[in-house]
């Protein structure tokens, strides 16, 4: 009898569009709150709304006999803990403006709620909150950074080493953690792959780069760009060294090592298919997101103002002429 | 939304009760870890389609970055022998699955050539013009190749080149009670029934063709339930839908794949229009509330309206599963 079973919810691409409609829901109900009760009835009836609705949706999404209530809990959760920034306000803590510091007021509950909720939309959304705040702080942004110090320009290479190492640890030999676990490094993958495909945070690169492109010298782009490709190729000599495949079938990936020295744009949609490869069972969303992952990563790469196109093109025809030899000589091989 | 999408071994591993090595052991026997010939085949292949991808771009941009330096001739020359390369390859290996790629790179690359036509000899050919006929000649590839990513490729760009063209010749609004196109319409429509109806599949194109139609169809649906004032279409251009009938395709085509699919077939055929009218209605009861309360009475009917089609949702799948047990 096999072990590998699974009590099925609703497919994955099914849960995609559930959750969009929860964050719709939520973002209704604070607006309505915002507007209704808030203005007619006074600001203070924040600090009973917001509680409210975020405990009776956090009880509501933990029941396990009824899936309309269960549904029902997740928006109005969100809904009560999106309004804490107003909560506070009306609590006179510190006299601050909290709407500029999201994250510092999101970080505790979110983790919270990603510890202890059962519900797994809940634990999902609030381990993407946490993500997302993990990812800013990691970025050097923070006052604790120092504004001018070294630190702030390598905040982001270092990021993206950590990142690459967390998800392979957390999916190629994860820590019992229980199921939250799993909420977490799915969060932590999109969140990193949404956000360096989206070049939202371009900042940390040296002088003149953009768009996540490591531009500058040689020593420059070795300085920027090695370590998150070390990682990288420790992820795919683990899996080698795992699976006791031969170590020269690792000869193509090396061939793609300048494209990930020059951008990180590529780091992360190659990290996906390979943890494709390696994960049980979760062959197609990963190879599906890595794969969409590395297309749109040309189309973003073409737009990369810190390498000249010239160079971007010869690089790519350099790297794309190894690798077909390299697949050549290994179907050869194969087929010997 | 409390069923674990985690297989039972893996929240054994996760929980501590299993170890890695039996864990992977049990993955195996399972197969759901590739055996040694899936990994031979994928080390050749991945990087193969990697490299092609990376020959494309290069060359794309190589293009790009030195064709101002170079005498017309040689642009499209160089565009169109790359592009003879392609061909060659799809020849030789017709009979075999590089032959679809090398189909798809031929496409790809038709469009590389023809812009480096309008572009070299100053056509003055507009972008619409571009990618319409880069359309009608990428066509006989996807249909021979009959490779998802061709035809996801073929389809954006038959989109494109309907959006340009109406931009150029109506300054069509995107979100507007008069953004339907019946061509952008008509080609969503017959690619959401192939995919559904005439070649049923649940793989990643069949997804992102759904869900594409489904915002085609949609848009300006919910555009026009928006619009405060129900005008007739001022703008009569033949290439518009008038005003109500963006709806009435829109409650048509839903309303026919909730009846088709409620108790069979793939659950995102059913769930997409299912959302679709939440949406729909969401916004046409907005459109009508009046003041705060009125807000109030819109979110609680969108939390709770949110939860029934969780129900819904979770009993269609339990009468699939009923079924296929």
């Amino acid at each position: 009898m096999s072990t590998i079973s699974m009590k099925q919810g609703l497919p994955l691409a099914v849960r995609g569009l559930q959750g969009v409609g929860a964050w719709i829901c939520a973002i209704l109900l604070m607006v309505a709150i915002a507007v209704g009760p808030v203005m007619m009835s006074g600001e203070h009836s924040v600090l009973v709304l917001a509680p409210l609705f975020a405990a009776g949706g956090y009880w509501l999404a933990a029941r396990n006999d009824d899936g309309f209530l269960a549904d029902l809990g997740v928006p109005l959760c969100m809904a009560g803990l999106g309004l804490l920034p107003l909560v506070l306000e009306q609590l006179g803590v510190r006299q601050h403006d909290w709407w500029d510091s999201l994250d510092y007021v999101y970080a505790g509950p979110s983790l919270l709620v990603w510890w202890f909720a059962r519900n797994r939309q809940l634990q999902f959304v609030a381990a993407l909150v946490l993500a997302m705040i993990g990812w800013y702080w990691l970025g050097g942004r923070e006052p604790w950074y120092g504004y001018d110090s070294a630190g702030l320009v390598y905040a982001g290479v270092l990021r993206d080493t950590l990142v690459v190492v967390l998800l392979a640890w957390w999916w190629l030999l994860p820590p019992s953690w229980g199921e939250r676990l799993a909420a977490l490094r799915w969060a932590l993958g999109l969140v990193a792959l949404g956000m360096t495909l989206g070049g939202i945070d371009s900042f940390l690169r040296p002088e003149g780069s953009g768009a996540g492109a490591v531009g500058g010298t040689l020593l420059q782009v070795l300085q920027f760009g090695m370590p998150p490709a070390l990682a990288l190729l420790g992820v795919m000599a683990y899996g080698i060294r795992r699976e006791q495949l031969p170590l020269r079938w690792l000869a193509p990936w090396l061939a793609v090592l300048p494209l990930v020295l020059m951008s990180p744009l590529f780091l992360y949609p190659l990290l996906f298919l390979w943890l494709a490869m390696l994960v049980p069972g979760r062959h197609r969303l990963l190879n599906g997101l890595g794969g969409a992952g590395a297309v749109y990563a040309f189309s973003r790469f073409y737009y990369l103002l810190d390498w000249p196109l010239l160079l971007k093109g010869v690089v790519l025809l350099g790297a794309g002429s190894v690798l077909l030899l390299l697949a050549w000589v290994l179907r050869r091989g194969s087929q010997a | 939304m409390n069923d674990s999408d985690v297989p039972t071994a893996e929240q054994r591993l996760l929980g501590g009760q299993l170890g890695h090595a039996a864990y992977l052991a049990q993955a195996r026997a399972d197969g759901l870890l590739p055996d040694h010939a899936r990994w031979q085949a994928w080390a050749w292949q991945l990087p193969a389609l990697a490299g092609l991808l990376c020959v494309i771009a290069g060359l794309i941009m190589l293009f790009a970055s030195n064709w101002l330096l170079w005498p017309r001739l040689l642009q499209v020359g160089g565009a169109q022998a790359v592009w003879l390369l392609a061909v060659t390859c799809w020849w030789r290996w017709r009979e075999q699955a590089a032959g679809r790629w090398a189909a798809f790179a031929a496409a790809a690359l038709t469009g590389v050539w023809l812009a480096v036509i309008g572009q070299a000899y100053q056509t003055g050919a507009d972008a619409w013009q571009l990618f319409a006929v880069w359309t009608l000649l990428a066509l006989p590839w996807a249909l021979w190749a009959r490779l998802e990513a061709l035809w996801m490729l073929w389809l954006a760009l038959a989109s494109v080149s309907l959006l340009l063209f109406s931009d150029a010749t109506l300054r069509w609004r995107w979100f507007s009670h008069t953004s339907a196109l019946w061509p952008l319409h008509l080609l969503w429509l017959v690619a959401g029934w192939w995919v559904t109806f005439r070649r049923p599949a649940t793989g990643w194109f069949a997804y992102v063709v759904v869900l594409a139609a489904s915002l085609v169809i949609a848009w300006p649906a919910w555009a026009a339930l928006l619009d405060f004032s129900w005008r007739a279409n001022e703008l009569q251009h033949w290439l518009l839908l008038p005003a109500p009938l963006p709806v009435l395709v829109w409650l048509l085509v839903n309303g026919v794949l909730i009846a088709r699919f409620a108790r069979a077939g793939s659950l995102f055929w059913l769930a997409c229009p299912a959302y679709s009218f939440w949406i729909g209605l969401l916004l046409l009861i907005g459109r009508h509330i009046d003041g705060e309360g009125g807000l109030m009475l819109l979110a609680l009917f969108a939390v709770g309206s949110f939860a029934g089609i969780g129900v819904g949702l979770r009993r269609a799948a339990q009468l699939r599963s009923g079924g296929e047990a």
